[in-house]
């Protein structure tokens, strides 16, 4: 086990394309750290310069404390897994995990213990004489995880390794893969374009965008404070709403006009708004702090919509509103479709599966005005 | 799904199938006809099979006799050496060089590529004469090693042509994997790239093998005056210029192709391959 550092890290590959922008991350020993980002946002790259696989020249990657710009690959003691797992097609099960151990020259018992104990860990007991090709997509996806642990490595890196599996299976693997990073202890960096997977399996996630980190966090902390437009439409599924809208006083208190709505500003926020008064503001409310009302007391804010959209998804309903209000794009559209959720020119919200809503009617939405989130216009940034 | 299976169509692509079958089994039929016919039958009744008489000595005769070599049998046991010798050099030789051009993304590998594809294109024979001659200042004429030297010289391009192509579709994962598995640049090329070239390897070793084991023009320019004949020279052996054994011909061109034969029947799975360019982990 061992921490990795990154300190100003970034790359350029030839014709001038700009991969990685000035990185610099400390992860613990033992942490699981998840990349994640849309396709081109330089997760991979970042992996693949702490593997060595690609030269480093810009800044420096410490591995237990160590520069390891100058290191090969496989003298800096980490395991990967690859997206397609890269399982030798013409060698064996056993022979696939026992790879790193004859290059390790270790003794033939050894070996046999280490890669029997692996397999026993993933249940691969069974196809140890097989043939890569004659596996399943999950069960190759296990040999090159126990190609990975045999070795007892300082770190994981694991490049999307679940993208190729079908939904179910992948759930489940998300699970067996986290059970296993932490009964190991091992420092683990992955990478995915899929959210669901960085919030669900890392101790701390990272945001990054045209080879930029915008956020490190816990998974909690990443969702709940976004640090700018990006990662608010990236996380969360869907991504959060973000309507463009002007801070206007009425009385005492800051209220924000979102095309022919008025949305309370709560009082506390206030002061941080204070600068973007009679401006423009980007306001952010997540899909799932919407609600119908309930006969109670309303909560303070309120949005309506023509309802444009439903889709059932058995526990819930995504409704599609368009409500007439100016959606913040650039940032946000793009984050949005990154994130799989489609049309973002739309307000979104999750419902109970039961909540009865048509198509073409006008839904009313309550929300707390606690939720709001604000962002600079100008420069994404999260205001508050 | 329409009900009628057989038409008129399919009775069409059954009948060119038939001709293309007949105009390529014609000769095979042909040739085996004719070795097994005794020096009159062959004349007189070349397309009779012998069913009654056989002459399987023809074989034997053809095995034994004549050419500067003494027969098929030596000729045999000289193109073996010389195809044997050329495939594998070739192998060694195409394979590293290929696995160096299509890895390395450098200026001086596009060149040094477009180079060997301008051998492939460029016919050998342009170069005969100065090449005998650097042969013969060698020494190399009429030996085993001249004829191995010059066929992998000579086929280098193609098979480099070859594996370049395969190596450069072959994703760099495997090699990634490898040494992120702790192998070195050695151990990652014998225990990972090799294995993983097997198709190609197949196809090679079978293209340029027929090609030098049919070879006859370089054969008869610098094999001339030995004792050193493949195959193909020791065929003409028994074509004179008054009269010729055509029994003696057909039977010694069985014996050329026989072991063709065999070799492609048990590596076509694998050439096959080669030929597709793919792999499946």
């Amino acid at each position: 086990m061992a921490e990795i550092q990154l300190i100003g890290v970034g790359k350029e590959y030839p014709g001038k394309v700009r991969a990685l922008r000035d990185l610099n991350i400390d992860i613990a020993e033992g942490e699981f750290l998840v990349f994640v980002g849309p396709s081109g946002c330089g997760k991979t790259t970042a992996l693949r310069l702490i593997a060595g696989l690609e030269r480093c020249e810009e800044g420096e990657i410490r591995i237990g404390g160590q520069v390891v710009n100058d290191v090969e690959p496989r003298r800096r003691n980490l395991a990967m897994v690859f997206q397609n797992y890269a399982l030798y097609p013409h060698m064996k099960v056993y022979d696939n995990i026992a790879f790193p151990l004859r290059s390790a020259r270790l003794k033939r018992d050894e070996i046999d213990r280490r890669v029997r104990t692996a397999a026993a860990m993933l249940e691969l007991d069974g196809v140890l004489h097989r043939k890569p090709r004659q596996l399943s997509g999950g069960q190759r996806q296990r040999v090159a995880m126990g190609r990975a642990i045999v070795r007892r490595p300082d770190a994981f890196l694991m490049d999307e390794p679940l993208s190729n599996l079908d939904a179910k299976l992948r759930m489940q693997m998300r699970a067996d893969v986290v059970r296993l990073q932490r009964e190991l202890g091992v420092t683990t960096i992955y990478v995915t374009h899929d959210q669901v997977e960085a919030m669900t399996m890392g101790t701390r996630i990272a945001v990054m965008r045209d080879g930029v980190l915008q956020q490190i966090g816990r998974p909690e902390e990443v969702y709940a404070k976004p640090a700018n437009m990006h990662v608010a439409g990236f996380v969360g599924s869907p991504g959060m709403n973000l309507m463009r809208g002007r801070l206007l006083r009425e009385g005492d208190a800051l209220v924000c006009r979102l095309g022919a709505q008025t949305v309370p500003v709560p009082a506390d926020r206030a002061p941080a708004l204070g600068p973007h008064e009679n401006g423009e503001i980007v306001v952010g409310i997540r899909p799932e702090a919407l609600v119908q009302p309930n006969g109670g007391p309303p909560p303070g804010g309120e949005l309506r919509g023509e309802v444009t959209g439903v889709e059932m998804l058995g526990h819930e309903r995504l409704l599609m509103l368009d409500a007439d209000v100016p959606v913040a794009v650039d940032a946000a559209v793009e984050a949005a479709e990154a994130n799989g959720n489609g049309a973002a020119g739309r307000l979104r919200a999750r419902l109970p599966g039961l909540s009865g809503v048509s198509m073409g009617s006008t839904a009313r939405l309550w929300f707390d005005p606690a939720a709001l989130h604000f962002f600079d216009p100008a420069t994404g940034r999260s205001v508050t | 799904m329409s009900g009628r299976r057989y038409t008129v169509r399919s009775l069409g692509r059954e009948l060119v199938m038939i001709v293309l079958a007949a105009a390529y089994g014609g000769p095979f039929y042909m040739l085996v006809v004719m070795s097994l016919q005794s020096k009159d039958d062959v004349q007189q009744t070349p397309f009779a099979p012998p069913i009654d008489d056989p002459q399987w000595d023809n074989y034997a005769t053809a095995w034994t006799t004549g050419g500067a070599a003494g027969g098929m049998g030596p000729a045999f046991v000289d193109t073996v050496i010389i195809t044997l010798g050329s495939v594998l050099c070739l192998i060694v030789v195409s394979a590293l060089t290929g696995y160096v051009l299509a890895r390395r993304t450098s200026r001086l590998s596009n060149a040094l590529y477009l180079l060997f594809v301008l051998g492939v294109t460029i016919p050998s024979t342009l170069g005969l004469v100065p090449i005998y001659v650097v042969m013969r200042n060698l020494g190399l004429l009429g030996t085993y090693q001249g004829m191995i030297l010059l066929n992998t010289a000579m086929l280098t391009p193609f098979a480099v042509f070859l594996y370049t192509g395969f190596i450069r579709a072959l994703p760099r994962e495997f090699e990634e994997a490898a040494q992120m598995d702790g192998a070195g640049m050695f151990g990652t090329l014998v225990r990972v790239v090799l294995p993983l070239l097997r198709p190609i390897t197949a196809t090679v070793a079978m293209l340029t093998g027929l090609i030098v084991w049919n070879e006859y023009f370089l054969a008869i320019v610098f094999l001339a005056g030995s004792e050193i004949a493949n195959l193909p020279l020791q065929l003409n052996a028994f074509v004179n210029d008054y009269y010729t054994d055509w029994n003696l011909v057909m039977a010694g061109a069985a014996i050329c192709i026989l072991p063709v034969l065999v070799v492609f029947l048990a590596l076509q799975k694998q050439f096959m391959k080669g030929f597709a360019g793919g792999l499946r982990g």
